[in-house]
């Protein structure tokens, strides 16, 4: 049985890249040493690397506030200036990791400069540190499109040695039809790297925040899910292993959850495939697909 | 207990039944009422209540009639405009079977309704025994819906029933009756439950009913598995969704939670969660019952009501502030990716039933 593991880690700005490196290689490396074959980062992880083009501007800064100590006039500038500089860090450092730590790594997401558009997007690399996947957010929160963020227009599943994984990135978790589109290409696990801002009103998530993340797609599609959460001022979460709420003997669909909502935690479980089968065996929901009703999806593209 | 042979389906019984759910006995059961009126819902909010109905045995359509009715009249005497049924609502009509009252309190009845019912019947099949009782079943649950609805000046959405159309195929329905005893419309399950794979037939469109304050939509337990059921109505303007549920996980948290407390999310609306309880025939129908709405709505947390207990007949009561869903819908307005749906959604669904048709089976291994 394989064991996956999501390092939920705080955000706050790195004056240069070896301060990021820090940052991340130690719990990398204790989830591997622990027996991860596969670590999934936190959604936007990478972006603290864009304090390192103000070194001498606090780390806890806002995007704003960072755009303005570089004399930039916007969040969209700052992204737009600096996604190629930031996509090639993101690489660089988790390519290697990758390989250091002989893991699958899905690390979070990058930004990334694509004929003039900008997107938020998400690599996979093998224990050898090759890209075997690149995945794009394909829906954007109000912010992101106040950033100008670009939308991505592929969802695929990638095949590795730990299972077939979909990568749901941030704001597409709030859209079933990405989680679904993925679980009939044949995804058996959900990728989740996210930065929730939700429960920032309440402070906390409290007892309801499976409602409202990853836990929610793994029901509807009986698949596993890791969900990793960055955490800060802003960002607060639970980052957690999910699987069917029949999969387990207590029933709650949570395999392996952080402690706090707001601390760097690492989190980990192993991923009983077999057991995954006898509960799609036993309540087999896609069974019970009304196939006839959905033919007015087709029309979704126009009408939605 | 009787014997068994005495108790089967002939034709002295389905006239027995006929009568038992003659609409006009019905009717007249309520005459005399001095019953209080629904006050006139608003554009901006209306009250609404969740019946939480235990399975006691009726002997005839009139008394299903008086009890519907008793339990409304509660509702609209703490306020209550609109008041929503759970799903095998019809249940306590089996009561007109003669016999089924000793059969349901056999402590060793073990075979749940369809056993109980397949025993009465003498049929192997509980097609063949739902089919027999099926039109006389429904005419009483639409009788009594009607009547009840007008006499208390209510919408009510009384549950759901079993149906048979004439090509004799079944159906799991829901009614929606206007405060005049009219029927606005009807909502065919759309996904079947496993248990209910032999017998069922499913509906092929969802409906979205239009009442003067707002949009409803009233698609049957199972359905609310599947986000799909949710999505279309929330995309043709339902902003109520009622979950008329008999789900033997009620009582249990995280399963409970996949239907409408989590649909909600995805597709803001309030949602009604009206749930069957009983442990006759060896059934275990459990709620909690609950009134949910979107969090990040103005209350905390995702439930606006629930009953207090799971095993017992009880109504909530709520008020709906419909302002404020439009509010959140505005500011929480979905950035839809229509080129990647368009890409990929019919294809997906159509490439993964050519698979599960060629496998045999799903497979997540």
């Amino acid at each position: 049985m394989p064991r996956v593991a999501a390092l939920q880690l705080p955000f706050t700005f790195v004056a240069t890249p070896q301060e990021f490196v820090d940052r991340v290689r130690a719990p990398m490396e204790r989830a591997a040493h622990d027996g991860a074959e596969l670590i999934v980062l936190p959604n936007r992880l990478s972006f603290s690397l864009l304090g390192m083009f103000a070194p001498d501007a606090p780390a806890e800064m806002s995007f704003v506030e960072l755009a303005s100590a570089q004399h930039l006039d916007s969040v969209r500038a700052l992204l737009h200036s600096h996604a190629d500089y930031l996509l090639e860090f993101y690489l660089h450092i988790f390519q290697s990791l990758a390989e250091r730590t002989e893991r699958w790594l899905a690390p979070g997401t990058t930004l990334e400069l694509h004929k003039g558009e900008l997107f938020n997007t998400a690599l996979l690399f093998s224990p050898e540190g090759k890209i075997v996947g690149r995945q794009r957010q394909t829906h954007r929160s109000l912010e992101e499109r106040a950033w100008g963020l670009s939308a991505g227009d592929e969802l695929r599943v990638f095949t590795t040695d730990v299972g077939r994984i979909g990568v749901v990135i941030g704001e597409d978790l709030h859209y079933p039809e990405v989680s679904r589109i993925l679980a009939l290409q044949g995804a058996n696990i959900l990728v989740h790297p996210t930065s929730a801002e939700l429960f920032r009103r309440n402070g906390s998530a409290g007892d309801e925040q499976h409602l409202v993340d990853l836990w929610r797609e793994v029901q509807s599609n009986q698949i596993f899910g890791v969900q990793a959460n960055l955490v800060s001022a802003n960002f607060r979460g639970r980052s957690a292993v999910y699987a069917p709420v029949e999969y387990h003997g207590d029933n709650s669909g949570i395999v392996a959850r952080a402690e706090t909502d707001d601390r760097a935690e690492i989190i980990s479980a192993e991923l009983d495939f077999e057991g995954l089968q006898k509960v799609v065996d036993e309540y087999p929901i896609f069974d019970f697909f009304n196939y006839d009703l959905y033919k007015r999806f087709e029309d979704l593209g126009q009408a939605l | 207990m009787r014997s068994l042979k005495a108790l089967r389906l002939t034709p002295p019984i389905t006239k027995l039944l006929e009568d038992k759910s003659d609409p006009s006995v019905i009717e007249r059961a309520l005459r005399g009422k001095r019953s209080p009126r629904a006050r006139g819902a608003t554009a901006d909010c209306i009250t609404v209540a969740a019946v939480q109905m235990e399975l006691n045995l009726l002997d005839d359509g009139a008394q299903y009639a008086e009890k519907i009715y008793g339990l409304c009249r509660q509702a609209v005497e703490r306020g209550a405009q609109l008041v929503a049924f759970p799903e095998y609502a019809w249940t306590p009509l089996i009561g007109m079977l003669p016999g089924v009252q000793a059969l349901a309190s056999e402590s060793k009845n073990g075979g749940g309704l369809s056993g109980a019912l397949k025993e009465i019947s003498g049929s192997a099949s509980l097609k063949a025994t739902f089919a027999l009782v099926a039109r006389p079943v429904e005419t009483a649950f639409v009788a009594a819906g009607r009547a009840v609805a007008r006499e208390l000046g209510i919408y009510l959405m009384s549950g759901s029933t079993i149906a048979r159309d004439e090509a004799e195929h079944l159906y799991n329905v829901a009614y929606l009756f206007g405060t005049d005893g009219s029927l606005i419309g009807s909502q065919k399950k759309l996904h079947a439950y496993t248990t209910e794979r032999e017998w069922l037939t499913v509906g092929s469109s969802l409906q979205v009913f239009e009442l003067p304050f707002t949009r409803v939509a009233l698609p049957v337990c199972m359905d609310f598995t599947y986000w799909e059921t949710t999505r279309l109505a929330w995309r043709d303007g339902a902003e109520i969704f009622f979950n008329p549920s008999a789900d033997s996980a009620g009582d249990q948290e995280f399963l409970a939670a996949r239907g409408v407390q989590t649909r909600v999310q995805e597709s803001p609306a309030y949602g009604l969660l009206c749930n069957m309880v009983t442990d006759l025939f060896g059934l275990h129908w459990r709620g909690p019952s609950r009134i949910v709405e979107p969090i990040g709505m103005p209350a905390r947390g995702s439930v606006l009501a629930q009953t207090a207990s799971n095993d017992r007949e009880e109504i909530i009561v709520q008020e709906l502030d419909l302002v404020s869903l439009r509010e959140f819908r505005a500011t929480h307005a979905p950035d839809f990716n229509r080129p990647l749906y368009r890409k990929y959604l019919p294809q997906a669904y159509a490439q993964y039933r050519e698979r599960a048709a060629r496998d045999g089976k799903r497979t997540v291994k």
